[in-house]
Order: structure tokens, then sequence, then C-alpha cells
């Protein structure tokens, strides 16, 4: 088996090695900011797939490097020594409180690691790169430069003629813009440098690849999950009486709302945590619901209404009229269990309103039961699902490296239903119809599926 | 999958639908063989119970594992709107699940098996306590007619002499409603092992083996969902933070006294010459490489006041800082932008960057011409 390669993303500070560490392990826990010396010491991200993987170092920048290669020419005469020399810089004491941030960012290099020199594209060469490039160089190891273009492109052919004297592999990748397909490109490029790190590389490629079609599944289920349990929500309680329920009516409106928005946020959430990223902030205008969803019927014992009521004793009536039957071989021809469940049932029917009122030790037999909800109208599942297709797009076409929050919109719903095939459509809006009436739909994940296929436009 | 865990409700689903379906079972055995008034089972139809109806359902139970359908009777009873409001809604849950069609073949054949042994133990209740009378009537059929068919459908169990159909038995247990035909009740009861044999033969350890095969199914696709679940797993170690720096030096416009410029970002020509429109010509003129490679580490008269002309657009690095921390007394950095077509202005965000680093060293300010 291979050894798995280590990677070092080196360079200047503030030149977007932690954008692009970020980027390619799919963690946005990254500490990035416009501030430079950000990134203090070194940080290791390890993707792995069983035994197979590779790791990424992000390291501080250059803080001395004309000093440091005063030093280094100082203690290596010739060409053989330097990488020697470059060790010794490491480990010497007195260069690691002279050199904290060079001594840091070199350690994985002279344990290992191939180096990944970044600069900014946008900005003009300047000489004063080159003392980085020429210890990176002393180090011996292998090494590809990365030209991250900030802010535009302007300058990368000058970077990469200039870049090209020092680096074997010269590469242009924006972390915050290049897509999935980019990034797996650039991850199989670094193979370029060792042979023998192609397969461990392919495997996680391949396995990124992989991971991306799943999360899609994934997304469709969250989605299908949410929109069945936002339309049969139902919040009730018990009451005494038909006043206390009047009463009752705003608070459990306020829990009912608060309880629909919370369910939403969290599927929300979780498909965040689906795409990997644990710390992006969104904001999302509030679910609105027209409807009056508030409700009161009069229950019976064990909560039950009149009819479910009938149900329980025709059942109960029937089944005590079975036994007897059965008792009787079959003789009384299943009338015992006729006559069990009519008798029983009726009694339920019209006794049920004389039941509520009994009070045993001192308990109520019956009362009124207010609910709220679940919703009816039948716009709201179409929200939920513009919104939550909107925050997909947007977590599938977002870069880990990227710490802007996020306004979740409904996007154009429309256009994406009206890009389905007829029979999906109306498999789509039959769906719906059923859900806003609380049936149960075996394929909503089905119906569901077309619109994953169609991402929504930008 | 990483969002949607396969929940451990559906543990308890099973064993409510195979709770209803073996009392199902249960009774429409006991139902059934409980005869007419005197106790009389009509085998044929006996044959209909425990023969047909499990081999018909088998079919399409193989052919639902064939097309992959997620139907079956767990999900046709789960589908009958009779469950209370609370359950619909674990329901709905439950068909969401990823590992759903698996999970509802398994209930699916677990609650068939529990119909079949409720049914069998319905079958040996009533023939522990009651006489059980098999006969069987036909006007088209006679005893030889039937023998065949029966002979066939006990092949199986030819290990089992006791079970295997006669036409002698055929014919002692033939009934006519118009009167009985045999002096012996005892023979009537003769075919409960055959009965006994084809309940076994044909539902049971079909639908046994078919439980085992959606066991199979069920524990091979969870597990798969949970090694796919954690193929790819990505760790970090190390902390950095983003901080807050507070200090940050003042902006000034321009400079009373004379100065000496070091012209660290070595500069254009062009950049030079609007500094000297802006604020005048400096009294001394120098490089970075100058003053850093200087005998005193200085490189400038120490009675100017020095001006640092930097790259805005590059981070301060701290061996521009070790170089001010030598200097005595103030100074000012001043940022400056510029590309091929002339010279920019300092974006706000370079010029903040640089007033914090400049904050850092005591007395210096950052220089920015109107």
């Amino acid at each position: 088996m291979a050894l798995n390669p280590v990677f070092a993303v080196v360079g200047h500070p503030n030149k977007g090695k932690s954008s692009i560490v970020s980027t390619l392990a799919q963690v946005d826990s990254v500490a990035i900011s416009s501030q430079s010396g950000t990134t203090r010491s070194n940080e290791e991200f390890t993707i792995s797939l069983g035994e197979a993987g590779f790791r990424l170092i992000d390291t501080p920048g250059f803080q001395r490097p004309a000093a440091v290669l005063k030093w280094l020419k100082a203690h290596a005469n010739s060409a053989e020594k330097r990488a020697d020399a470059v060790r010794q810089f490491v480990s010497d004491p007195a260069c690691i409180e002279a050199f904290p941030d060079e001594t840091e960012l070199l350690r994985p290099i002279v344990n290992g690691a191939a180096i990944l020199y970044v600069v900014d594209g946008s900005r003009p060469y300047g000489a004063e790169y080159e003392n980085e490039m020429e210890i990176l160089r002393w180090a011996g190891q292998p090494s590809m430069a990365l030209i991250n273009p900030i802010e535009s492109e302007r300058y990368v052919t000058p970077w990469t003629q200039a870049l090209g004297q020092y680096f074997r592999i010269v590469k242009v990748f924006n972390p915050m813009q290049d897509d999935f397909d980019q990034q797996m490109t650039i991850l199989e490029t670094f193979a370029h440098l060792n042979e023998a790190w192609a397969e461990p590389l392919q495997t996680i490629v391949s396995a990124l690849r992989d991971q991306r079609r799943r999360r899609q599944q994934d997304s469709l289920q969250l989605l299908t999950k949410l929109l069945i349990e936002l339309c049969n929500y139902q919040l009730d309680q018990k009451v005494l009486n038909a006043q206390q329920a009047e009463t009752l009516k705003p608070a459990l409106e306020a829990r009912y709302f608060q309880k629909m928005k919370a369910m939403e946020q969290q599927a929300h959430t979780e498909l965040k945590k689906l795409y990997r990223y644990q710390h992006l902030q969104s904001d999302i205008f509030e679910l609105s619901f027209e409807d009056n969803l508030f409700d009161t019927e009069q229950w019976i014992v064990w909560g039950l209404n009149r009819k479910q009521l009938t149900m329980a004793a025709t059942a109960a009536g029937a089944a005590a009229g079975a036994i007897l039957d059965i008792g009787l071989a079959g003789h009384s021809l299943f009338l015992g269990a006729l006559g069990g469940g009519l008798m029983a049932g009726g009694s339920a029917w019209f006794g049920a309103d004389r039941i509520a009122d009994y009070k045993v030790l001192g308990m109520p037999l019956g009362g009124y039961e207010v609910r709220q909800g679940p919703v009816r109208n039948r716009n709201f599942p179409y929200v939920v699902l513009g919104r939550f297709l909107w925050l997909t797009h947007a977590l599938q076409h977002r870069n880990h490296a990227r710490r802007d929050a996020l306004r979740i919109s409904e996007g154009e719903l429309s256009e994406q239903i009206s890009a389905l095939a007829g029979a999906e459509q109306k498999a789509l809006h039959r769906a719906f119809d059923r859900l806003v009436r609380q049936k149960n739909i075996s394929n909503l994940e089905e119906v569901l599926a077309p619109l994953f296929i169609n991402p929504p436009s930008d | 999958m990483e969002a949607v865990r396969h929940s451990d409700k559906h543990a308890s689903v099973p064993i409510i639908l195979s709770g209803l379906t073996f009392l199902t079972g249960f009774l429409v055995t006991v139902s059934f063989l409980a005869g007419d008034d005197q106790g009389r089972v009509n085998l044929l139809y006996l044959l209909l119970l425990f023969v047909v109806i499990p081999l018909a359902s088998l079919l399409v139970s193989l052919l639902l594992l064939v097309t992959r359908s997620n139907q079956g009777l767990a999900g046709w009873l789960l589908s009958l709107p009779v469950w209370p409001r609370h359950w619909r809604s674990h329901i709905a849950e439950l068909v969401m699940s990823p590992l759903h069609r698996p999970w509802l073949f398994y209930a699916s054949q677990l609650s068939a098996f529990m119909l079949g042994l409720g049914g069998l133990l319905g079958f040996m209740f009533l023939l522990l306590l009651s006489d059980v009378s098999f006969v069987w009537r036909s006007t088209l059929l006679k005893a030889e007619d039937l023998a065949p068919v029966l002979s066939a459908i006990a092949w199986p169990w030819q290990f089992w002499p006791e079970a295997q159909p006669t036409v002698a038995m055929l014919q002692t247990t033939q009934d006519f409603r118009s009167g009985a035909q045999t002096n012996d009740p005892r023979l009537l009861g003769e075919w409960w092992r055959f009965a006994l044999a084809a309940q076994l033969t044909f539902n049971l350890l079909p639908r046994c083996l078919m439980l085992i095969i959606a066991r199979m199914i069920y524990g091979y696709r969870t597990r798969l969902a949970a090694s796919e679940s954690s193929q790819l797993t990505i760790s970090s170690a190390g902390d950095n933070q983003v901080h807050d720096i507070n200090q940050s030096a003042p902006i000034v416009d321009h400079i009373d006294k004379s100065f000496a410029l070091i012209n660290w970002a070595q500069a254009p020509d062009m950049c030079l010459a609007a500094l000297h429109s802006n604020i005048g010509q400096p009294d001394y003129e120098t490089g970075r490489n100058q003053v850093t490679d200087s005998a005193d580490g200085i490189g400038f008269p120490p009675t100017l006041k020095p001006v640092v002309l930097v790259k805005s657009w590059e981070p301060p690095l701290a061996e521009l800082e070790d170089y001010l921390r030598l200097l005595p007394g103030a100074g000012y950095i001043l940022p400056m932008d510029w590309d091929e077509s002339g010279i920019n202005p300092v974006t706000p965000a370079h010029i903040e960057e640089w007033c914090r680093f400049t904050g850092k060293i005591p007395q210096w300010q950052v220089l920015q011409w109107r």
C-alpha cells in the first residue's frame, strides 16, 4: 500500500491558503479572515476512505523570508546540504524562537509533505516572493504552485511565467468560485507530483463524487420528511369547557407557529450539515399561515371523540359477540358478533354526551379538545418546497471557503415545476393536494425526485 | 446516509402488525374449522385456506421481491386509514426512510408468517379441544378424481405415510347432505395430519424461508447504508481563530518636517512622483535592500522622520515590523496601490489592515494624502 500523500499549503500571508484548504477539505471550520496572520499554527485536515486518503495542512504565512534565507545560506554552502540546512533550521531552538512562522510552516515539509505554494493572481508579481520560493526549493520536496485569482485573473500570466521557474506544475485555482469538477481536477493534479499518490488520490476523488451523488438523494429524503411533518403537524390540548378553549387559542397558535418554524429550521440545519456546513449563517423570511387553523371538539373518556368512541365500542362489542359465536361453534351464524357490535356502537353514539358529563373520583369523563393545525392551505407545501430547493441548490454550488451568510428565498419554483414533464407535474400537484388533506403518500419521494434532477436557475 | 437515519421506531411497527395478523390467523382458522352444526369441515375449503391462498400470496410476495415494489401485506395494512393520528405521522415518517422498501418487505413477510402461525395455533387448538370432522362434498367429483390431486399436494411429505391421502379415506369421508356416510366417526378426523402437513408445507415453511430472505436483504441494506455513511471521513487537528485586533494607528494626510523615504515596496517612479507632489521631496531616499543591508540596520540619517512606502495590497510582514522597531521615535507608513495603468486609491480594507499593523508600533502613523 502506497503511503498517503500529505500536502502543506504554504505562501505569503493572506493569499488564500486557508480558503484553498477549506474548499478542498470541504470544511467551513477553517479560520478565514481578511486580516493577515489569522493562521498562526499548522492546522491539519485528513480526508480518508478506509486506508486511502490524503492530508492537507494549512500553515501560517512567511513573515521573515529574507532573514530565513540568509540563515540557510549561512548554513549550507553547497546544493547537497540545502535540505539538511532546512531540517536544521526547523529543529534549532533559536530559530524556533526567532522565526516561529517559518519553522512552523516548514516542519511538515521536512517531514515529507509536498508543497502547495499559493499566490494571488489578481496582484502583480513581486521580487520579494523569490525568497520564499527559494526557501521552498531548498526543502527539496515535490512542489506545485496554485495561483488564486482573488479579485481577478489579471496577473495570472506573469505569475505563471515566474512560478514556472521554481515549480514543475503551476495551476490556477479559485477556492471561492471553482466548481466541484474543477476541485476534483486539482486533487487529481496532485497525483502528478508523485506517481505513488495516484491511487489514494483517485480513491478519494471517487468517494467525493459518490458522496455528492448520495447527498442529492439524502436531501430528497430530508425534504420528504419535512413536508410530511409540517403538513401533518397538529397541536392539541384538553380543557374543561368551551370558554377555556377560547382563552387558550392565542397561546396555542403561538406554540404551533413556533414549532412549525423550528421544524423547517431544523431541516435546513440538517441539510447544511449534510453538505458539511457547520458554521454557515443563513436567514429566511418567516413562513406565513393564512388559514384559521384553530378548532375545538368535545371529547369523551380516554380522549376519544364521539366517532372514535363509537368505533371502539363497536369493535369491542363485536369481539365479545364473536367469542360467544366460537363458543357455540358457529351455530349462531355470527349473530353474536353482529348484534354485539350494533348494540355497543349504538349505545356509545347516543350515550356519548351523557358519558361526558359523568365524573369518576371527581375526574370528568368528558371535556373539550382544542386543536391548532394541521395546515390546509394548498400553497403551503409549495412554499416549503421552494425554500428547501433553493437552499439545496445554493449549498451544492457553494464552496466551503465562503464565509458570507445565505439569504434563503423561494427561488423560481414555478419555473422548475414547469420544466417537469406533464405527468410529473400532475403527480406533484396530486401529492401536495393529498398532503394538505393529511392523506398518506407512499411515493412522495419519487414524486419530488425530478425536482432534484432539474436544479433551479440562478 | 449522512442526515436521515433509520429510525428505531421501525422496530415497533412489525411487532404490532404481527400481533394483529397472528390474532387474525387464529380467529379465522378457529371460525372456519368450527364447521357446521355437526362440527363438519369441508376439506376442499380447507385446502383453499391452507394451500391455495398461501401459495397465491407467496407468488405475490415473490413478484414484489422481483419488482422491488414497496407494497405487500405490511404496506397495504399501513395504508389503511384506520390508524390513530399520531400513528399516521409515525407511519409517514417510516415511508420516507431510505430503508423503507426492504423494511416493508420484511414486515410483510413477518406479518404473513405470523398469520400462518396464528392459523396453525388455531388449528391445533381445535384439534385438542374439539372433534373436527373433515368431509368433502361434490356433485361432479368422485373420490377417484380427487385422489391424484391430493396425492400431488401430499408429494412433499411422502416420508409421512399417515398423512398421505388414499382413495379409501376419500370414499369414507365423502359427505352427502342427505345422510351420513360412515359408521365410524373417528375416520372423519383422519385428515388432520394431511391438513397439518399441507399448512406446514405450503404456508409456514415457504413463508419462513421468505422471512429469512427478507431479513437478510434488510440486514444487508442496513449494513450497506451504514457503511456508505461512514465511508468518507474528514477530520481536523488544530484550532486557529480569527482574533480581533483593537489597536489601530491614526491616519494623517501630511507631514510637517523633513523626512527620509524608505521605498520598502520598490515602487516605480510614478509612485515616487506622486509622493513628491503630495508631500514634498524627501531629504533622503533609499530602498529596502539598502536599509536592511546597512551597517546600523537603519540606513538613513536618524534626524529625519522616516516615511516607509509599502504595497497596500500586500499584508504587512514581521520583517517590516522588525525593521520599524529598530527605528528611534515616530514615523509614517505610506501604503500605495498601483498597476501599469497608474496609481489607484487604496481600498478601505487595505487601509484598515495597515492601520492595525502600524498601531502595534508606538508613535507610528499611517500616511494617506487626500
